[in-house]
């Protein structure tokens, strides 16, 4: 089904069909919100194939469902109709393998800096000493040395959000979710934390579901992007990126002009100007 | 308020100072009223009169034996208040079952007042420990209940939702998120429920309990010694000042207060 759809109309970029397992897969997935009485469709007839290592955006308007899917993926809500898999497998609730960071960022304000790392290493009883050795990794991965003693309320918001990040990741879930998490970042840290999130899920073979309404953002981490559309919400388009390397920096792909083509297309498909291109599955 | 940090100190300092000024200011306004231009002193005795009977009660050692008591009523009618109106308060709050199977009955209860009780309560108990603790617990459980229930269903959903993707069980969930999230409302039905304690063990005291500071106010009303009377509400209210400190203060400044989920108004404000 997704070899279908990631089938590249450009520039020749070879599509990713890769032959690694299938880890995530929504088939024929719908889901409606009742709200004191109106109906609201968050989600109509969505199919995505997601493959073990495979770093996947989610771009779209807001309000066309991308939270819905995260959180159905994350087991946190039953979808209406269809089904959600995990390795095969019906999600049916939420589990450590699917790690999630909330758009609303969910780190607990009377938890330290250290503390929010440290918890889903404490929640699987990870020993003290290999704990702090974690914490440490992670607080220097994501520059807030110094701040491990901190309470949430004594951060900037681009502090809180990596924060969120780090602690997702300290377990090493094999699915990390990532629901709009650089939101706050100033562009330049942005930049930074982009650039380290590609060269970590390389070196860790994560499989990374990144939500986001940018659509920069969506082009220069995925290794193709999924291109929704509100109202109801639906994928309009599975979008490859010629493979950058996992050393790629914003300079280079500024430069590319397959790149600024591809962000083109993508641009004018969530703002509803442009007929899909590939075939829309499901329709 | 958004003290910045160099006139935070200042701030608080000058709160300090408030305190204690409006304390004298109280002073001075009684020592004029039971002055002789003032009321008679068997209508309102002056502060040294109030003194001198708070000292005769102190040195003969009745009066600690009357603290004594009335402490050891309050702290086990408390624990009891305490105990079981954090758990309902969980219960309901937790589980919209529950909620709606348990709360209508104890909000109609909560409506009759406290006193309404201590004759039944006599009848039921006597005049032991077992009386002074229901009264106290029917003073108090109703607060800290409805804080309770009120805290845990506040707490931010996505805060449980997170610890349940890193791996996390109901309890991770209890411990970790509902307890501390719940924690500036538990706190302050601590605080409500604290003060309507006191209240309900003097109300016991004075209509029924033997020895204890109420007992003592209700004896001092018979020998018309009103000096007492007030040398003995000054006692209740001096402790109680000094149990809301250790039981509430004292725990709300090394959690909600450290962690800034509430504003701390003898700081000036947190935020
Ligand atoms: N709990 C809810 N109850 C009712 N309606 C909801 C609920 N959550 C989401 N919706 C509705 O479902 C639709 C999709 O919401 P969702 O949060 O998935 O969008 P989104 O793409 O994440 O938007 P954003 O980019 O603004 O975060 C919206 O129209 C929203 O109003
Ligand atoms: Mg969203």
């Amino acid at each position: 089904m997704a070899a279908q759809a990631i089938k590249s109309a450009y520039d020749g970029a070879s599509p990713a069909i890769s032959p690694r397992k299938v880890l995530l897969q929504a088939v024929d997935l719908c889901h409606g919100y009742e709200a004191r009485g109106e109906k609201v469709v968050a989600l109509d007839n969505v199919n995505l194939t997601i493959h073990e290592g495979d770093f996947v955006t989610v771009v779209g308007p807001s309000g066309c469902g991308k939270s819905t899917l995260a959180r159905i993926f994350a087991g946190l809500t039953m979808p209406s109709s269809g089904q959600a898999l995990y390795d095969g497998k019906l999600i049916q609730g939420a589990s450590k393998e699917r790690g999630m960071v909330f758009q609303e960022l969910a780190i607990l304000p009377w938890r330290t800096v250290a503390g929010n790392i440290a918890h889903g290493l404490e929640i699987a009883g990870t020993p003290k000493a290999e704990r702090a050795r974690r914490v440490a990794e992670l607080v220097s991965l994501i520059g807030l040395e110094g701040f491990e003693d901190k309470y949430p309320r004594e951060l900037s918001g681009g502090m809180r959000q990596r924060v969120a990040v780090a602690r997702t990741w300290a377990t090493k879930p094999p699915v990390i979710l990532m629901d709009e998490p650089f939101a706050a970042v100033d562009a330049i840290t942005r930049i930074t934390l982009q650039e380290e999130l590609i060269r970590l899920t390389h070196a860790t073979n994560r499989t990374v579901v990144f939500i986001t309404h940018s659509v920069e953002e969506a082009v220069f981490l995925g290794d193709y992007v999924v291109a929704m559309t509100a109202r109801p919400g639906r994928v309009l388009e599975i979008v490859p990126i010629p493979p950058m390397g996992s050393e790629r920096t914003w300079e280079d792909m500024i430069k590319d002009p397959r790149i600024e083509a591809i962000s083109a297309h993508v641009f004018e498909l969530v703002r509803g100007r442009k007929a899909p291109t590939a075939r829309n599955e499901g329709h | 308020m958004s003290a910045s940090n160099s006139s935070m100190g200042r701030f608080r300092l000058v709160s300090w100072h408030m305190t204690a000024l409006s304390l004298l200011a109280m002073l001075l306004a009684w020592l004029i009223i039971a002055s002789p231009i003032g009321v008679p002193s068997y209508v309102i005795p002056g502060p040294f009169a109030v003194g001198e009977a708070w000292w005769d009660a102190a040195s003969s050692g009745r009066l600690f034996i009357d603290i004594l008591i009335s402490v050891q009523r309050l702290l086990l009618g408390a624990a009891v208040g305490i105990s079981t109106g954090i758990l309902f308060g969980f219960i309901v709050g937790l589980s919209p079952t529950a909620r709606v199977a348990v709360e209508p009955v104890i909000n109609a209860m909560s409506g009759i007042a406290g006193i309404a009780w201590i004759p039944l309560a006599l009848a039921w108990f006597g005049t032991g420990l077992g009386m002074s603790t229901f009264v106290i617990w029917n003073g108090m459980f109703f607060v800290v209940f409805a804080n309770t229930a009120l805290g845990v269903s506040r707490v931010q959903p996505s805060l449980a939702e997170s610890v349940l993707t890193l791996g996390g069980g109901r309890w991770d969930i209890i411990r970790s998120v509902i307890l501390p999230g719940a924690a500036p409302d538990i706190l302050t039905g601590l605080r409500v429920g604290l003060s309507f304690a006191w209240r309900s063990l003097i109300a016991a005291e004075l209509l029924g309990a033997p020895q204890g500071l109420g007992q003592w106010i209700n004896q001092s009303a018979t020998l018309q010694r009103s000096d007492r009377i007030l040398a003995g509400c000054i006692t209740i209210a001096v402790l109680g000042v000094i149990l809301e400190y250790l039981l509430v203060s004292w725990i709300a400044a090394r959690t909600v207060v450290r962690w800034g989920t509430i504003t701390d108004a003898s700081r000036g404000g947190a935020q």
